[in-house]
């Protein structure tokens, strides 16, 4: 027992200095994180194309679609890719429908691609609607679309930046036309606005189940990067959007107080610590391969942009509602990951870009994808909040000798939510764990520390190992407390 | 006639540079032919030859294709006028350029050279100083600090030259701002840096925003002077982005430091509709937002727009250059690659007593040309515009109902419209189409 003790913490020391606050400490890991198992294998695009990789999508057969901020449409089929589609204006999503069809969004439209002779390329390209207003500015995107159970799409309207029309609280603005919204377009192609107060929400996703999950990524009103759950008619925090809101003016935005747009806005599911977890979050995209990828079904993974990594959202519903924690999974990919999409046989394709934003991966752009051999990892599989802590499973075993307090530590911290540029960590302090107990499947534990509602509590689990020895590659686990589990 | 502009022929540079020491000494009618890019008619045919000929190896402007950029301050073969003039004379065989001594005569020759000398832009003779600052905030200058200076051969300012922590450096030389416009120096992430620009020995203000400040430029040459202190800049603040813009900053025109450079170098990705048609939605400077816009192979290229499902614009020559749209983060317009014939507000259009308010449908590649469908009120069309020549552009229109079709039709220079043959003349034109509800309209080009 002295002799774990002793080492985990140099390990820990060596890696982190687990235990350790700095409201400042932002930074992301800087060694390798994988778990065992899985491999990066890099996908050799076509020549001397700029295949900036911002629309990804798998059809039934397993063909990739890949739509570029250049404006091309392009399948990858037997190794070989052939070009679909052209002259798109900076593709930033793509959806392959139900009939076949490609349905691209991009700055002014969302356009359906028809190959109508069959011969490969695309030769309709129909408007299917485009309800919103793109006023040249390079800050607008469209990024989307999902499809519901309901035949509806969804997308979400990046506000704009820079340009001297918008009305602005910050960074970001809006010249109108439902920027900073999200929006629903029918199966008649009828559009209406959704929900807004979104800043630069650059992933939409739906969950099996057909619930809606957007990203939004951390800036001007965004003290954090954050997951919402999209509801219809609700505002999520960036005020310029109101501005086409029944009831407000310019003046009456304006004049509102921090705590009235605050208690106006929705609760995100999970923060996304800035930096150590992610900068810029792409899509959510959810491990629907019924475990042909490893052990983390149903879990939802995001790709970061600047981080060039992929991490995962582990849910956890309170009182009916979301909320949950998020864990890296992989990182040191070779450009910005801003998508990313399971395949049929259960591999994880990354879409990727660098260009104007810089990614820690030094490529511009590229496309990779994340396979898994069948060796079952050592990791935090899940957390579930009690009444007393937190409930962590693991993909295997535990050495029992490790599940110690000594093993872990915890911190919690909240965000301050303003039209300041993100958000130091607040009230930053160290938790005392007062129990650790490992339960009869020999995988899962229980902690019991204090807790507080509309914290983060960040768990370090250093100290742990499997029944062969194994540490995690991924110590930290954040979980976003909105509320305690009720007394009912 | 060949300068350097690609990171392959740096290696000349040097050797280049040499050469241009050598003709400068040697000058025996530069001073004429500098003269002579005063001269507005010599000007004028020197353009005309140079597109004729030069521009397919050198690009219409001048920023280089297979051949060297022409406008920049880089010169392998020397960048004296009369060693300009001789290297068109005598052509350059080995690297695949022809001479032209003895096709074009003395004064055509010298209209070329007159007119490159022209377009010239950027930075010459170049030179630098470094001194070292005791201090961020120390600003007194004395000689005993003055720790490096030298020569720019390439003519463009490097601020990775300083190796001390606190600097001041200077670069001066002569410089050429465009003739015919006004243009800004335009310091990206300007906000924390602690410059001063100088023309002809006068502090220039500082205009523009915080954080991409400007300074006006007077036009043609003029004597530049650009002194940074390193202050408390971190070290990526201090490898400065110059780059000159025009007067409203909607397009970057050139890099006058290495790293703006660097970061242009992406700026120029030209397409151009070789052997098919091409469609391309871009942001395009002076043409409105929510267009497409389509190349044809015979150099006729037009703008259809998607909310007001009108022709917004038509231009000779090759279709776009899309890098200012689709490098760094996107900011700037896709540019045209030739001369408008007309664009927004002038239109070419249809409407039937509508409101005005299209509903665009798409458009479909039929025979390797687009055909856009829309409604205007609940009455079908569709236009297929195809350039049938390089001198004819026709613009077919569809319509469902039987009705008659009030055409609006934009006017502007080089051509003229007509309509079953006849020329049309006026703005509006009420015209029936034919028993298949077809009309066309045709721009013919002088």
């Amino acid at each position: 027992m002295i002799f774990y003790i002793r080492r985990f913490c140099a390990i820990s020391l060596a890696l982190t200095c687990f235990g350790h606050l700095s409201v400042s400490a932002q930074q992301a890991p800087e060694h390798k994180y994988k778990p065992d198992g899985y491999s990066i294998v890099t996908i050799e695009t076509p020549k001397d194309v700029r295949f900036h990789a911002t629309g990804l999508d798998t059809d039934k057969h397993g063909i990739v679609y890949v739509a570029t901020r250049f404006g091309d449409v392009w399948r990858f089929e037997n190794n070989e890719w052939t070009k679909f589609a052209e002259g798109l204006h900076e593709a930033t999503g793509i959806l392959i429908d139900d009939d076949g069809s490609v349905v691209v969004a991009h700055k002014p439209e969302l356009t359906r691609l028809i190959d109508a002779n069959e011969d490969g390329v695309a030769d309709e390209y129909q408007y299917l609607s485009g309800g919103w207003d793109f006023h040249d500015n390079y800050h607008e995107f469209t990024f989307g679309p999902v499809k519901t159970g309901n035949g509806s799409y969804y997308g979400t309207l990046n506000l704009s930046h820079n340009d001297p029309n918008a009305f602005k609280m910050g960074a970001m603005g809006s010249s109108g036309g439902y920027r900073g919204f999200a929006f629903e377009v029918n199966a008649k192609g009828e559009f209406s606005p959704f929900a807004w107060g979104l800043r630069s929400p650059a992933g939409i996703g739906a969950s099996p189940t057909g619930e809606l999950f957007f990203t939004d990524n951390q800036g001007d009103w965004v003290p954090t990067s954050k997951l919402h759950l999209l509801k219809k008619g609700k505002f999520y925090g960036h005020p310029v959007s109101l501005i086409e809101v029944d009831g407000f003016t310019k003046e009456s935005i304006q004049a509102l107080s921090l705590d009235a747009l605050e208690e106006m806005s929705e609760t995100p599911v999970v923060w996304i610590p800035h930096g150590e977890v992610a900068s810029s979050p792409g899509n959510p995209e959810w491990d629907t391969t019924a475990g042909s990828f490893g052990p983390f079904k149903n879990q939802i993974f995001i790709g970061d942009q600047t981080q060039s990594n992929i991490f995962r959202v582990l849910l956890d519903k309170v009182n009916g509602e979301y909320q949950g924690a998020v864990i890296n999974f992989m990182n040191k990919f070779q450009s910005g990951n801003i998508r990313l999409d399971f395949d049929k046989k259960g591999q994880l394709w990354v879409g990727q870009t660098a260009r104007g934003w810089g990614a820690k991966g030094g490529k511009p752009f590229g496309l990779q994808k994340v396979v898994w051999d069948g060796t079952n990892p050592f990791e935090l599989l899940d957390i579930k909040l009690t009444k007393s802590g937190f409930s962590l499973s693991f993909t295997d075993e535990l050495d029992a000798s490790s599940v110690v307090k000594a093993s872990l530590s915890a911190q919690q911290w909240g965000y301050k939510y303003s039209g300041n540029y993100g958000s130091p960590k607040i009230d930053l302090k160290s938790l005392d764990i007062a129990s650790v107990t490992l339960q009869a499947d020999g995988k899962t534990i229980d902690i019991t520390l204090p807790l507080m509602a509309k914290q983060v509590i960040q768990i370090d689990f250093t100290g742990l190992r499997d029944k062969s020895g194994r540490s995690v590659s991924v110590d930290k686990v954040y979980y976003t407390l909105n509320q305690l589990i009720s007394a009912q | 006639m060949y300068k350097v502009f690609s990171n392959a022929a740096k290696v000349l540079g040097s050797i280049g540079f040499m050469f241009a020491v050598s003709a400068t000494w040697a000058n025996d009618g530069s001073d004429s032919l500098r003269d002579l890019a005063n001269d507005e008619s010599a000007l004028q045919q020197g353009k005309k030859l140079y597109q004729q000929v030069c521009a397919s190896c050198h690009a219409r402007d001048l920023s280089g294709s297979v051949g060297f950029n022409l406008k920049d301050g880089e010169w392998v073969h020397g960048e004296a006028p009369t060693k300009i003039l001789s290297n068109i004379k005598k052509g350059f065989m080995n690297a695949g350029m022809p001479g032209f001594g003895s096709v074009y005569t003395e004064p055509q020759l010298k209209s070329i050279v007159a007119y490159i000398l022209s377009e010239r832009e950027g930075f010459a003779d170049l030179s630098y100083k470094i001194y070292a600052m005791e201090t961020p905030e120390d600003k007194v200058v004395t000689s005993e600090k003055l720790i490096k200076s030298g020569e720019l051969p390439n003519n463009f300012a490097d601020f990775r030259l300083p190796e001390v922590e606190n600097y001041r450096i200077e670069f001066e030389g002569d410089f050429y701002a465009p003739r015919d416009e006004v243009s800004k120096i335009w310091a990206q992430w300007g906000k924390p840096l602690d410059i001063v620009v100088e023309v002809d020995g006068e502090a220039v203000a500082k205009g523009g925003n915080p954080w991409v400040p400007t300074w006006t430029l007077k036009p043609g040459k003029q004597r530049l002077k650009l002194i940074y202190h390193s202050g408390t800049n971190r070290p990526n603040q201090r490898d400065l982005i110059l780059i000159v813009t025009n007067e409203d900053m909607s397009i970057k025109l050139f890099p006058i430091s290495t790293r703006a450079r660097q970061a242009m170098s992406d700026n120029k990705i030209e397409i151009i509709a070789t052997g098919k048609t091409l469609v391309q939605r871009k942001k395009v400077l002076g043409v409105p937002s929510y267009s497409v816009s389509v190349g044809t192979p015979n150099n006729i290229n037009y703008a259809f727009n998607t909310r007001t499902c009108s022709v917004v614009a038509m231009w000779q020559g090759d279709m776009l250059n899309v890098g200012p749209n689709v490098s760094g983060r996107g900011q700037d317009g896709s540019l045209v690659l030739g001369e408008f014939l007309f664009k927004h507000p002038q239109t070419l259009d249809v409407a039937t007593g509508s409101d005005g308010k299209c509903r665009y449908q798409g458009y479909k590649m039929q025979s390797g040309d687009p055909i856009f469908t829309y409604k205007l009120n609940d009455t079908q069309y569709t236009l297929t515009p195809i350039a049938v020549n390089n001198k004819q552009i026709d613009f077919t229109y569809t319509i469902e109902a039987n009705e008659m079709l009030n055409l609006n039709l934009p006017f502007g220079e080089g051509f003229e419209w007509f309509v079953s043959d006849q020329r049309a003349d006026v703005e509006y034109l009420q015209v029936s189409p034919d028993s298949s509800g077809k009309l066309t309209v045709s721009a013919r080009l002088d």
